[in-house]
């Protein structure tokens, strides 16, 4: 038992230590965890309040005080797109908790139970998966409402399929094996096998999977309150903040331009950062 | 062959029935009563009773959904607006086409472009041409396509006047929507066909070719192409309806009289039943199209026949 | 007479972000026509690397050839242009790789992956090179019908049966079988060992034999040579490697499989394992594993020794100057 957890921690010193090697995971992980840290903190960086109203200065351009430039009620666009990307990341990170825990779930009961179980749980991720992903999370958020935690659940929803079907998939590869025949001869429950034996296994794609997941949702979210579902203003929040600058394109890009960059600045690191966790975790891919 | 191809057109069916099925159901439950939000919350108990009978929905939910079906199949007909108490079809017979080309356009694109590149990048592996595509096509997978269509309106509408920014009055007015709606999907097809390819050129089958004394074209074309492509082929399956569900969004931006822009229209007015019509249809083509990578993959991989 | 294959002093190195492998370092063979050389090692010897550098086909990057030449025909491999190469690959020089669940390409028709490496290298139509591919077939005794059906359809044996008709298709006058029989069941390992002597026989083919199974050389092979770690610790003729096995590393291969004819108690397998290739001892490569080793086997390369003609050995005990060594 005890070198088992030795090999384990080895395994993951060497996964660090893969990702330290490559050079652009390193700087994309560190530049991530910067961009996180200021969205996290976004009330003390941001330079002002973000809702606060000045209407004297209303769609200045970007300047010294501020460098994004100001919305159509005088607000600082830097301070929104922080305080937003707080909102986007909160919902985002919600929503693929969501959908990991419950699609794991699901697909490790599919994989290890087979039979009918897993014929019902992979039929109704097959139909889940007809309706695109998009246009179900609208017809969801729209009986749902708009709000945070709604449009978390909608999104979360979703994504349940790529967990179930990563995790039926692990789970079978660990059920051909023997210890797992072991571990049942010595009389684990069966949960208690999933729980200690497939879900560590598991757990380094489910990893990738998440921080590539945590990018797609962003860009769903983003894509439902531009359409006037999810998160609506006054909380800001790119896709909506993306909308509200969408009346006044024309004459004032500032509004529409920032919090676009934002999401694909956001997304680029976290696609990285999954790319590159993605070959540190799985050496024999990569070469 | 055949066996096989008419038993995944038949598993269209069910398929659509639940779809259906769930969509319907999301619908009925949505809080909100479609007939006091027809009349604003001002009608007396006659209207009221009138309009829900005309719209089916005093009747229990079984029976209407069998009704909804039942309409649909033989009727084409997809209830009453809940806004403008029109019939949602007289609304979609002009805007369906209209999306279905922007749709199909998209999917076509990206796998025009994206599969040729990754092989490309693929087989240069490390060269300036890989470096410029990867880099590029991770740029393209982060940028959400309606983002595009407004940076591209910025630039191309605005600033330099090349195109109509909104509106379907010629040819040109396809340009910027089905480039934002491709753009992200082009990228990740270059991607995935991409490590794809470099995986397929690792395999032992391609030693033997070269072994053989194949050359190093053939070995790309013949002997690692089509290897490469059975992943793509899967994920261009998947990635067909977030481009059609993506359009339409990129429809409302560029106000293009198709599907999406009444989605989005329907979704401010709280319009169930159009938004429900709108998510079946374009669900609809995703299935078909989903039945067609289905019937590539038989073609692509000779071991799909045996199960 | 020349001989048909002779490397001379062939020194491979793969370049890795993890360190330099030396896979192969200065191996010498030679390989007449018609006959066959069993090339005998651990897994990790630098067997198939020695034999993919024959035809070029290192993975490139990493792998390079660092020294040494490769004369076929009295002509030097590597200084032939890559189209030279392919005209030599699969027509005079073919391979067969070690697991044929995978070396063979799963979207193509075995009859057209026969008959693609009989066009390519003999001037006939189309339909000729189909015709031939499925006589192949027939000689590898597979029916000619199964030439339409895919890989997946058949079995490892009659997978490698069909890998074995397309590298003797051409009737190649160099065969490098690469563990033919490893990946396959035990009773399919003697029937396409057996048809490999066959065909090699009828199409006067020679043959370099890969294996880490001493048997399947003693019953195929009529030269054998022992390599470890990157080099060629001891060759000879099948009677002076079985019968005057000079080389502790030899000896200890032979010991440590079980004889029906000796009644052994307890085996005895070589101690320790196979260096680290990227940091490989210094001396003489076997030493750490030695039962004979001494301080100047730590330090000093041992040279090429012949024992008798044609018998060579690379170790310091058979080495004129070790009795110096020791008596100083």
């Amino acid at each position: 038992m005890k070198q088992t957890k030795k090999k384990k921690r080895g395994q993951w010193r060497d996964v660090f230590r893969r990702l330290c090697a490559n050079r652009v995971a390193l700087v994309s992980l560190i530049l991530l965890c910067l961009i996180l840290l200021a969205i996290v903190f976004s009330e003390q960086v941001a330079p002002y309040v973000y809702n606060q109203r000045d209407l004297d200065a209303t769609f200045t351009f970007p300047s010294l005080s501020h460098p994004f430039g100001t919305d159509n009620l005088g607000r600082d666009i830097l301070s929104r797109v922080l305080v937003g990307g707080r909102v986007s990341l909160l919902v985002a990170v919600l929503s693929v908790a969501l959908s990991a825990v419950v699609g794991s779930l699901l697909g490790a009961a599919a994989g290890y139970f087979g039979g009918r179980c897993e014929f019902i749980i992979l039929k109704c991720t097959d139909i889940m998966m007809a309706i695109p992903a998009f246009l179900l999370a609208v017809t969801v958020s729209a009986a749902l409402g708009t709000g945070l935690l709604n449009t978390a659940l909608a999104v979360g929803l979703t994504n349940i399929p790529r967990f179930v079907r990563l995790m039926r998939a692990e789970t079978l590869s660990v059920k051909g094996n023997e210890y797992l025949e072991a571990a049942r001869a010595c009389g684990a429950s069966e949960v208690r096998i999933i729980l200690k034996h497939v879900f560590p296994n598991a757990l380094s794609s489910t990893i990738v999977n998440v921080t590539l997941g945590i990018g797609t949702a962003i860009l769903q979210i983003s894509g439902l309150s531009f359409v006037g579902l999810g998160v609506r203003p006054p909380t800001p929040e790119w896709g909506s903040m993306l909308a509200s600058g969408r009346t006044y394109m024309r004459d004032f890009w500032p509004m529409v331009t920032f919090p676009g960059v934002a999401i694909v600045v956001t997304l680029i690191l976290f696609n990285l950062v999954g790319d590159g966790l993605r070959d540190a975790m799985d050496p024999k891919l990569k070469r | 062959m055949a066996k096989y191809i008419i038993k995944n057109a038949l598993m269209v069916i069910p398929t659509m029935l639940c779809v259906v099925f769930i969509i319907f159901t999301i619908n009925y439950f949505t809080p909100g009563d479609p007939v006091a939000v027809f009349y604003d919350f001002d009608y007396t108990e006659e209207q009221y009773a009138e309009k829900a009978a005309e719209w089916g929905l005093d009747q229990p939910f079984f029976q209407q959904f069998v009704n909804y079906i039942k309409n649909i199949v033989t009727k084409l007909d997809f209830g009453y607006s809940y806004y403008s108490g029109k019939s949602v079809m007289s609304e979609l017979t002009t805007r369906f086409p209209v999306s279905l080309k922007l749709g199909l356009i998209s999917v076509a694109l990206t796998v025009l472009i994206g599969v040729p590149f990754g092989i490309i990048s693929a087989t240069r592996q490390y060269s300036p041409l890989d470096y410029g595509v990867t880099f590029i096509s991770l740029f393209f997978a982060a940028v959400p396509g309606f983002w595009l269509s407004m940076i591209m309106i910025l630039i191309f509408s605005s600033r330099l006047g090349w195109l109509p920014s909104s509106g379907l009055t010629s040819w040109t007015c396809y340009i910027m929507p089905v480039i934002a709606s491709s753009a992200q999907y082009i990228a990740s097809i270059t991607r995935q066909t991409r490590s794809s390819m470099l995986e397929v050129i690792r395999q032992d089958y391609i030693r033997t070719a070269r072994a053989k004394g194949v050359s190093e074209g053939v070995v790309i074309r013949r002997h690692a192409l089509r290897n490469a492509l059975i992943p793509v082929v899967t994920l261009i399956g998947m990635q067909a309806g977030a481009v059609i569900a993506g359009s339409a969004i990129i429809e409302a931006v560029h106000s293009f009289p198709g599907m999406g822009s009444l989605m989005m229209t329907a979704i401010n007015n709280k319009d169930y039943n159009t938004i429900q019509a709108v998510v079946l249809l374009l669900s609809g083509v995703v299935c078909l199209i989903n039945l067609l990578v289905d019937i590539v993959y038989v073609w692509i991989d000779p071991r799909v026949n045996v199960r | 007479m020349e001989p048909l294959l002779e490397l001379k002093d062939l020194s491979v190195k793969y370049f890795t972000s993890d360190g330099t492998v030396e896979a192969v370092n200065g191996i010498s063979l030679q390989v007449d026509r018609g006959e066959t050389l069993g090339l005998v090692g651990e897994t990790g010897a630098g067997k198939t690397t020695a034999a993919l550098s024959i035809l070029r086909l290192l993975p490139d990057p990493p792998g390079k050839i660092v020294g040494g030449d490769i004369r076929f025909q009295g002509e030097s491999l590597l200084e032939k242009t890559e189209k030279e190469m392919r005209a030599i690959r699969g027509g005079q020089i073919s391979m067969i790789f070690q697991d044929p669940m995978t070396a063979l390409n799963p979207v193509i028709r075995v009859g057209e992956q026969i008959a693609e490496v009989i066009l390519l290298h003999d001037k006939i139509s189309k339909a000729e090179a189909e015709r031939r591919a499925l006589e192949m077939l027939e000689l590898v005794g597979i029916p000619a019908e199964r030439g339409s059906e895919y890989p997946h359809q058949f079995s490892g044996g009659m997978k490698q049966r069909v890998v074995i008709a397309i590298a003797l298709a051409c009737s190649p006058a160099l065969l490098l079988a690469d563990e033919p029989t490893t990946a396959l069941d035990v009773t399919i390992q003697a029937q396409v060992l057996e048809l490999i002597n066959q065909l090699q026989e009828k199409l006067h083919t020679a043959t370099i034999l890969i294996t880490h199974d001493l048997g399947v050389v003693a019953e195929t092979c009529s030269k054998v040579a022992v390599m470890y770690a990157g080099e060629i610790m001891e060759s000879g003729s099948l009677a002076d490697l079985f019968d005057r096995a000079a080389h502790p590393y030899t000896v200890g291969l032979f010991q440590s499989i079980p004889s029906l004819e000796e009644d052994v108690d307890l085996l005895r397998p070589i101690p320790g394992l196979m260096p680290d290739p990227t940091a490989l001892p210094q001396g003489c490569k076997f030493h750490p594993r030695c039962p004979y080793a001494d301080e100047r086997c730590r330090t000093v390369q041992p040279p090429v020794e012949e024992l008798s003609p044609g018998h060579l050995v690379k170790c310091l005990r058979f080495c004129g100057g070790a009795e110096q060594a020791q008596e100083e």
